[in-house]
């Protein structure tokens, strides 16, 4: 053998050390990300500073260079850039939120690649906090300021659901405060990240892997148990877990362990929201407890309704008149659709599903001067108090993202073999029932109620209201009880409305 | 680690499955580490060449095409493209006295890691196409035509490049061959051991 060739075969068998390979490509990433940041351009948009930063990856504050307008670039890290999966996510996101269009949904400008091979995202660049943000601050807001926050979060989601979109993560971390000149504070959003579009629900990678990464505290039962198909009233349970922590200052479910959390969610009753905040008004009481029943058929049809129905269930003696009269129309026509009834009449509806919740009728204030103004006032008054935070969104708090690690049981609980699909294509879903114009919270003139005269329904309740000393006896019971409409309507139903009479009187 | 596992490392790594990432891109930080040492003349540039080589084949992951080359020669061809442009730096600085090999990355023995570079200085003399041409197949053991298409050349122009370094390094080397057979004539049977 030659001299050169003992060389080439010495060559051959030289490897470079491993720890120093695995010292490079650890680094890799995080070197990768900060040589991406610095004063470069992405897309139309020059990057001014970073503003926040997860395990997904960065968001940047950027301008457009041309329009001068501020945008969040939400940047993808390069690794998980290399999976389509996770991509398809990403980018579904946007899909998801353009698909929208309405003012309580981050706005999407753009997206794509950058050209180092990155997704991303240019959004409305948001300034204010988010609710979680808010809550671990404030502990618990007052009951004018919670509804309008779920009335908000509501009619998002109805323009949302509209688009058969549903978000599938909704939690206080995805809600985003911000300052609006013309209502006081605003309800936007975010992260349609795991959201799906429903006429492409085939149980796919994107659900598996959203129930990995979402937290449990604000999962439905349904999500919780896997199931295949979540529809828009999955959303609304979420939504009735965020209302419930915003009155009781606590989440519905405690536990020591994600496991714990979902269990509770499948199968134990929340206290009523009354039993932590006495000053929470029983109607609103009872539309949380509507909204987190464990079956969805029980649960309110639709976002609007629920919007609708948030709006009647305003602080003692304010009870705004519908600004809209379409998601009414929306919540007759889902109820009827949902049980199947001729009768749409919807206190008789709520009646019925309160009943089955905890054998306790409710009715429905009657639609009166709107106190609103107020409690935008209060929130905004709040929302200067706490300072203008920087929209470092997207990422989920410390604490949930420990939960999200515990949180593998219920997804293996999904069943694998259809999880081909990846990439959802942005398909135009079908016109809604309801116009797109519907949803928006407009601040118009008073609506015509469609179909249904609520104020009548109110004011004539089958049986006259019981003393109002009788009531936390029966809410006890309530908590434990399980559906039995059937045995319900034994005792005579009393609105909040008769309540709230009374006690003027 | 065979080409068929690195391949199946890379479908994992494609979908989704971060452990195989970093294991594919370890394994692949190895191959380019070695020749880019041994290609670029220069150790002032071998570190920046391999930062970029590792950058590009970490964002190209996603769109590498199993079946038209198997991982290591994909990340061969781009690290010769790195460490032509580099080249091109190398000549505007005047970086090319600073030929110092250094073999200390290498897990190897004192005796082999000064052989290395020895060898590395060797290759250094040649003409940068000779060398490429020479470390792509006598050192990772590419065909010409898998030579060929990673320096974007003919292949039997790929042979003959390689055919001539390999002239030419016998020729450097011949010397120590000479010597050993001197001392096989003075002294017959097995020198070593």
């Amino acid at each position: 053998m030659t001299k050169l060739d003992s060389l080439i075969v010495q060559a051959r068998n030289a490897r470079v050390a491993r720890v120093v390979a695995e010292r490079h490509v650890r680094d890799l990433e995080r070197t990768m990300t900060e040589r991406s940041t610095s004063g470069e351009t992405m897309g139309s948009y020059q990057i001014v500073r970073k503003i926040g930063e997860g395990g997904m990856g960065v968001v940047h504050l950027g301008m457009h260079s041309i329009l001068g307008r501020p945008a969040a670039i939400k940047v993808l890290r390069p690794g998980l850039s290399l999976s389509r999966d996770i991509l398809g996510r990403f980018f579904n996101e946007a899909r998801a939120a353009a698909a929208i269009r309405h003012p309580g949904i981050v706005d999407i400008y753009d997206f794509g690649f950058l050209p180092d091979g990155s997704g991303y995202i240019a959004m409305e660049f948001l300034e204010g906090e988010t609710l979680g943000s808010r809550l671990r601050r404030m502990r618990r807001l007052p009951v004018g300021a919670s509804i309008e926050i779920g009335r908000q979060i509501a009619a998002a989601l109805h323009a949302a659901h509209g688009k058969d979109i549903t978000h599938r993560d909704l939690k206080p971390d995805n809600v985003f405060l911000v300052q609006d000149p013309e209502i006081g504070e605003r309800v936007k959003l975010l992260d349609f990240g795991i959201a799906k579009l429903a006429a492409n629900d085939t149980g796919g990678a994107q659900t598996r892997t959203g129930m990995v990464m979402g937290t449990p505290m604000y999962m439905s039962p349904e999500q919780c148990r896997g199931a295949r198909t979540l529809d828009c009233r999955s959303d609304l349970y979420s939504l009735g877990c965020i209302l419930y922590e915003l009155l009781a200052g606590r989440p519905v479910f405690h536990g020591d362990s994600a496991n714990d959390i979902v269990a509770h969610h499948m199968y134990f009753q929340p206290e009523p929201v009354r039993s932590h905040e006495p000053s929470v008004p029983e109607s609103l009481d009872q539309l949380i407890q509507l909204l987190l029943s464990k079956d969805p058929a029980m649960r309110p049809a639709t976002a609007g309704e629920v919007a609708t129905l948030l709006e009647r269930c305003g602080t003692a003696g304010a009870i705004a008149p519908p600004t809209n009269g379409e998601p009414f129309a929306g919540m007759v026509l889902g109820a009827t659709r949902s049980r199947e009834r001729q009768d749409s009449h919807v206190s008789t509806t709520l009646t019925e599903a309160a009943g089955a919740v905890g054998g306790r009728t409710a009715g429905l204030p009657a639609p009166r001067r709107s106190r609103r103004s107020l409690w935008f006032a209060g929130s905004a008054a709040l929302a200067a108090a706490a300072g203008i935070a920087i929209a470092a969104h997207w990422y989920p708090d410390p604490q949930a993202r420990d939960l999200a690690g515990g949180a593998r049981v219920p997804a293996t609980t999904v069943s694998p073999g259809s999880e081909t699909s990846v990439y959802t294509p942005a398909i135009q879903p079908p016109p809604p029932a309801v116009p797109p114009d519907a949803a928006l919270p407009s601040t118009g003139e008073p609506p015509t109620p469609p179909r249904v005269d609520v104020p009548a329904a109110a004011a004539s309740p089958p049986a006259p209201p019981p003393p109002a000393a009788t009531k936390p006896k029966k809410a006890t019971t309530r908590a434990g009880s399980a559906p039995a409409p059937a045995s319900a309507p034994a005792p005579p139903p009393a609105t909040t409305d008769q309540l709230i009479l009374e006690k003027r009187k | 680690m065979t080409g068929g596992e690195l391949a199946a490392l890379a479908r994992q790594a494609q979908a989704g499955d971060s452990v195989a990432r970093d294991e594919l891109l370890v394994e692949l930080y190895c191959s380019v580490r070695k020749h880019i040492y041994l290609v670029l003349g220069s150790r002032a540039l071998v570190d920046d060449a391999v930062q970029e080589t590792m950058f590009a084949l970490y964002r190209g992951l996603a769109g590498f095409r199993g079946d038209t080359s198997s991982p290591r020669t994909w990340a061969l061809a781009i690290a010769t493209r790195v460490a032509y442009r580099m080249r091109a730096k190398e000549a505007r600085y005047d970086l090319t006295e600073d030929v110092s090999a250094d073999a200390s990355v290498f897990d190897l023995a004192p005796a082999a890691a000064a052989e290395l570079e020895m060898l590395q200085r060797a290759l250094a003399k040649l003409t940068p196409k000779k060398r490429d041409a020479f470390v792509l197949i006598a050192i990772f053991e590419l065909s010409a035509e898998e030579a060929g298409r990673v320096l974007e050349i003919p292949a039997n122009t790929a042979a003959s490049q390689y055919r001539h370094a390999r002239a030419e390094l016998h020729a450097r080397f011949k010397r120590f061959d000479e010597t050993a057979q001197l001392r096989g004539a003075e002294a017959p049977g097995p020198v070593e051991s």
